[in-house]
């Protein structure tokens, strides 16, 4: 039934993320990287395979259109909130001297938002016939 | 099925070019006010943000035309557009955080071995972890609306 | 999705520009559509063939499997 196997893998997305989240967090207690790569791996895998073992619709294009409108906000808001945050800690890094690094992180990351966008951008403009 | 009027002339006006000229205005000022300062890490901001700016011109180059010379008749956002852009975003955000994740996650782990990056990581990992928290808030909202 | 958008528009002696102005759509789109690139929302496909004051069915060619 197909509300069976969604109850089911909603079940086993919570185990994993839990699993995951445990490995994780105890693996950079103790400063160790490989087991928390493994278990984000691992996770992901036992995710996609159970999602691919059956011949149930998981998700259409409503939900698609959804995800898509979704991420549309969230990158706009992101992306600024990052990219202002990131001027605003070097601008004002004799002040915030100790937070400089998090300033330049957030100013890189937000600059490599934007190329990443628009390379995704002009591979879409191209599929969909610019 | 209406979106938030709001919401979507906000949205409106970061995918016009409206937006471009505001960006081009903003760089050009930030180099400007950087050379006046003399301050070198103004300047590089500016130099980092103008060559981000390029590729939103080569991009837009279709459109550059009709965005500069402030022809208001000719519309330069239409459904297709938006699907390109709602498709792009989906792919971006997708990457990016993951990645700002695995990142963050990696360099905090590496503490003991690169203790110069510990900040950076978990700068990474925090925006990371946000981006993940707006997708999910922004997916609630429409999965209600739609 | 296969299309006989150009031929309309040709019937009716209309450029792209023109078209995508009556549409309220970029040029862009109306070339995608034209080329078979891009499939438009149910509301621009009725939008489409209400300015030819045609069926839907006479421009755009669902595909039979």
């Amino acid at each position: 039934m197909k509300g069976d196997f969604m109850k089911n893998y909603k079940i086993l997305r919570i185990i994993v993320t839990i699993f995951v989240a445990i490995v994780v967090g105890l693996s950079v207690t103790f400063g160790t990287v490989l087991p928390a790569i493994l278990a984000i791996v691992i996770g992901a895998m036992v995710s996609y395979i159970y999602k691919k073992s059956t011949d149930e619709i998981l998700e259409d294009e409503r939900i698609a259109r959804v995800s898509e409108k979704a991420s549309r906000i969230a990158i706009v808001v992101f992306s600024i909130s990052i990219a202002l945050i990131g001027m605003f800690l070097i601008i004002l890094r004799s002040e915030y001297s100790d937070y400089t690094q998090a300033g330049f992180t957030l100013a890189y990351s937000s600059v490599v938002l934007l190329a990443l966008y628009y390379i995704f951008y002009g591979y879409y403009n191209k599929k969909y016939g610019s | 099925m209406q979106p938030s009027g709001t919401v979507m002339k906000i949205l409106a006006i970061f995918e016009s070019g409206l937006f471009i000229k505001i960006l081009s205005v903003f760089i050009t000022s930030l180099l400007v006010s950087g050379l006046i300062l003399l301050n070198i890490y103004v300047i590089t901001l500016a130099i980092i943000l103008s060559s981000a700016f390029c590729i939103v011109l080569y991009i837009n180059r279709d459109q550059l035309k009709e965005i500069f010379h402030g022809d208001s008749s000719a519309i330069v956002e239409d459904e297709r557009t938006q699907l390109i852009n709602e498709k792009a975003s989906t792919m971006t955000l997708g990457i990016l955080i993951a990645v700002m994740i695995y990142m963050g996650i990696i360099l905090v782990a590496m503490r003991s071995s690169y203790p110069q990056f510990l900040q950076a990581g978990y700068t990474l990992f925090l925006v990371g972890l946000f981006g993940f928290i707006m997708y999910f808030t922004s997916r609630a909202y429409y999965s209600r609306k739609y | 999705m296969k299309n006989n958008l150009k031929v309309y528009r040709a019937m009716r002696d209309l450029t792209q520009e023109e078209l995508a102005k009556e549409l309220d759509v970029t040029r862009q789109t109306i070339i995608a559509i034209e080329k078979e690139k891009y499939d438009p929302s149910i509301i621009l496909a009725f939008k489409i063939a209400r300015f030819f004051k045609v069926q839907i069915e006479d421009i755009f060619i669902y595909p039979e499997d």
